[in-house]
């Protein structure tokens, strides 16, 4: 077995789904091997002329997703030894070399070049641009505590195959640490990977990197990969700031929301219900509806029809009839929906939804998102999945998110203008303005290639859908019929009229299939009603556990004082975890946690950030720890009337 | 100590530094801080002929202080800043060190 096939060997054992799509990468490079160069690639190697036996000029990809133009030549790639014994890792590209190690001791140098980054902290997510032969990320692996990860981003996987041919690769293959992604193969996967991994409380401990000459190597793929960071960091304080703004209106409304959940469905509970070919219409409100709104009656029955919460208006006023709505701001003014008309179209929601909305609406409710998981943990006790499609930060976001959950496998966008329609921001002539909206401006390229004026929240909601469409799964497809506005790359551009022509053929009974679907808890109705019932009892829990935790921090930071070496310390510090997992094992902890967090912001930002010195990084830890526990109690306190309103409403609703 | 040998450990002082900056890719700092320790450099090879002059036992192999300068000004032309780096430490360093111990 050659060094190519004992690494090959490694990923399988360890790492099966990459083993797979490398595997099935190889195989394409094989078959186009075979077929030789397209005239595509002919063109290309006209221009670029260059390639090794092996990998040839890169056309694999030619005309899929804009890559093939960001593809590098390497006209060499070797590995000698260093005088240090090391492997040495030279690239030529366009007649220029780039040694990317050391000719002297390469080992040294990714010392030398780790000692500019801080690798101490706790739950670390280091994300670097270029594996190389792996010496830098040896050096770091050294140096990283085993809560951290290694988001190693390789742009070139002719350079990989070669490192993958030349040296063994098993330590960082078989550790749990690296997170692998490789340009060609499952690049996609870096974004959603980190930012399920990020949140606001590790970005300040962040660090992004690349490998010493992959930026001059592969300049396009190092400008995407620092925007994806970006945008994750970005989203990230976007979130943090979102979440301290709302975190009241967001309890407060989940709390009184808590009495619908008996009666509620939620998203998964229709998965399979509709037919998967009838198109799903996300309808919102961009200066474009008024367009092509008329053109929605023929699709009446014939699509499913989803308005988002600012579109509802529009749709009444003209009599046009829609499926359902959804709603996702927790401060979203209750005139936009407090029509009688829409009292009883189903409304998909998140608990934290606006209370005023969802009592005055007398309908199905469904929820599609959770504050915090304390639906997700209600749900999963009774063995039932909580699907939490991403809401991307708007309603129109999380609309299309929740027709993918669906299934449905053609979402059309209307209204989805993301761009102003001359002076105006909405439908109907309406205008509303965001703060510092002056300072966000900004150009976007239109769906005709010429500039449209926007601003900041629209781009960074164009930004979301383009990269959610890039992820979409075989089979699925959006359709931007706006026929204005902002240009949604990897949309397909058509009219309404052409949309409803070509694919609304079938009617369905849309409203028998809402009506024939019972609640998520119909069997547990009781059982249901003494969960939620319980809560109360939950919130006083939690209060003496922080009051208890917050007396012994005291003792314990009173010892580290006097004896900072005390094996007491141990038993203080067992004490504090037991009442951390008790009171995270309570189910109101969800409801409480977002609540907390944004009167916690400085103690949670410094939570994961240590000194180096153990004893002071002890202390701040068990300072912080007791300042969090009195935030704790305040916060049930502060929440105590809410709490009992929330349980007089659960009783009322029977 | 000699005034030779301490403008030399100042000169190898300032070689660690910038050869560190190198090696962490923080290439406009070190950039800006080389023409300084190519000054200094140029300094402590002019002080090194000035202490042959005065200690004839002093061994100086000018070929090799020389030749170890060129690479690096070769490696500098070429924008090959590892490189730089690996002269600077291993060749140039490393032989002001040897010089260095046999100074008074």
């Amino acid at each position: 077995m050659d060094m190519l096939e004992r690494n090959m060997e490694t990923f399988r054992k360890n790492r099966g789904l990459l083993y797979l799509q490398l595997l099935k990468y190889r195989q394409e490079l094989e078959k186009s091997q075979e077929a030789g160069p397209s005239e595509e690639d002919a063109a290309e190697s006209d221009e670029a002329p260059g390639g090794t036996a092996d990998f040839p000029v890169d056309g694999l990809r030619a005309g899929e997703d804009g890559l093939a133009e960001q593809k590098p030549v390497l006209d060499r790639i070797e590995t000698s030894i260093a005088r240090d014994g090391s492997p040495v890792l030279t690239v030529e590209k366009g007649g220029t070399t780039y040694r990317l190690n050391s000719m002297y001791r390469p080992q040294a140098e990714a010392e030398k070049w780790c000692d500019q980054y801080a690798f101490q902290n706790l739950r670390m997510n280091i994300l670097m641009f270029g594996m190389g032969n792996g010496i830098f990320v040896r050096s770091m692996l050294k140096r990283v505590g085993t809560d951290s990860k290694i988001f190693l981003y390789e742009p070139s996987m002719e350079i990989f195959f070669h490192v993958l041919s030349e040296l063994d690769l098993s330590e960082y293959i078989t550790n749990p640490n690296i997170l692998f992604y490789f340009e060609g193969v499952n690049e996609k996967d870096f974004y959603v990977d980190l930012r399920g991994r990020t949140h606001w409380s590790n970005l300040s401990t962040q660090i992004d990197c690349n490998h010493p000459g992959y930026d001059k190597l592969f300049p396009k793929e190092y400008k995407k990969f620092r925007d994806w960071i970006t945008e994750c960091d970005v989203t990230e304080v976007v979130n943090r700031n979102t979440g301290v703004f709302f975190a009241q209106s967001l309890t407060s409304n989940a709390l009184k929301n808590l009495a619908y959940v008996p009666q509620a469905r939620q998203v998964d509970d229709y998965i399979n219900a509709f037919p998967h070919d009838m198109p799903a219409i996300v309808v919102s409100a961009g200066p474009s509806l008024d367009k092509n709104i008329e053109e929605l009656r023929r699709a009446e029955g014939k699509a499913f029809i989803m308005a988002t919460d600012t579109a509802v208006r529009h749709l009444l006023e003209k009599g046009i009839a829609f499926d359902c709505m959804v709603t996702v701001d927790p401060k979203k003014p209750a005139y936009y929906m407090n029509l009688p008309e829409c009292r009883q179209i189903p409304l998909i929601c998140g608990l934290e939804a606006n209370n005023e909305i969802l009592d005055y609406h007398q309908g199905q409710k469904i929820w599609f998102r959770d504050s915090g998981n304390y639906l997700f943990n209600l749900y999963e006790k009774y063995k039932k999945v909580f699907q939490m499609p991403s809401t991307g930060g708007s309603v129109a976001t999380s609309a299309l998110s929740i027709c993918v959950a669906l299934h449905f496998h053609k979402v059309v966008l209307i209204g989805q203008d993301l761009a102003y329609g001359g002076e105006f921001t909405h439908a109907g002539g309406k205008v509303s303005h965001i703060k510092n909206e002056a300072t966000t401006a900004c150009m976007l390229e239109g769906i005709d290639g010429k500039p449209v004026k926007s601003r900041g929240d629209w781009k960074m909601y164009l930004d979301w859908f383009e990269k959610y469409i890039e992820r979409l799964p075989e089979g699925y497809e959006v359709i931007d019929a706006t026929e204005g506005g902002a240009l949604i790359h990897g949309s397909t551009l058509m009219t309404l009229r052409e949309v409803i022509d070509t694919y609304c053929k079938e009617s369905v009974d849309i409203a028998g299939i809402f009506a024939g679907t019972e609640p998520s808890f119909s069997a547990y109705q009781k059982e249901i009603k003494a969960d939620l019932f319980h809560l109360e009892k939950e919130f006083r829990n939690i209060s003496y556990k922080a009051g208890q935790a917050a007396e012994t921090v005291k003792k314990a930071l009173a010892l580290m004082d006097r004896e900072p070496d005390s094996l007491k310390l141990n038993d203080y510090t067992r004490e504090i975890t037991k009442a951390n997992q008790f009171i995270e094992k309570q189910n109101a902890y969800q409801l409480l946690d977002q609540y907390i967090e944004s009167r916690s912001i400085d103690i949670v930002g410094e939570i994961n950030v240590l000194s180096g010195d153990e004893i002071q990084d002890r202390r701040d830890t068990m300072d912080r720890a007791g300042r969090l526990y009195q935030v704790i109690i305040d916060a049930v306190e502060e929440l105590e009337p809410e709490v009992k309103k929330a349980m007089d409403r659960i009783r009322q609703a029977g | 100590m000699s005034g030779e040998k301490e403008k030399m450990q100042q000169t190898i002082q300032a070689i660690d530094e910038v050869v560190d900056l190198f090696y962490q890719q923080r290439l406009k700092q070190a950039l800006d801080q080389l023409d300084g320790v190519i000054q200094d450099i140029m300094g402590t090879v002019d002080g090194l002929f000035q202490y042959r002059e005065a200690h004839q036992e002093f061994a100086l192999d000018e070929q090799r202080l020389t030749g170890t300068l060129t690479e690096a000004m070769q490696a500098l032309e070429d924008q090959d800043l590892v490189m730089l780096a690996d002269v600077l430490q291993y060749e140039f360093k490393e032989y002001l060190e040897e010089l260095e111990g046999q100074m008074e």
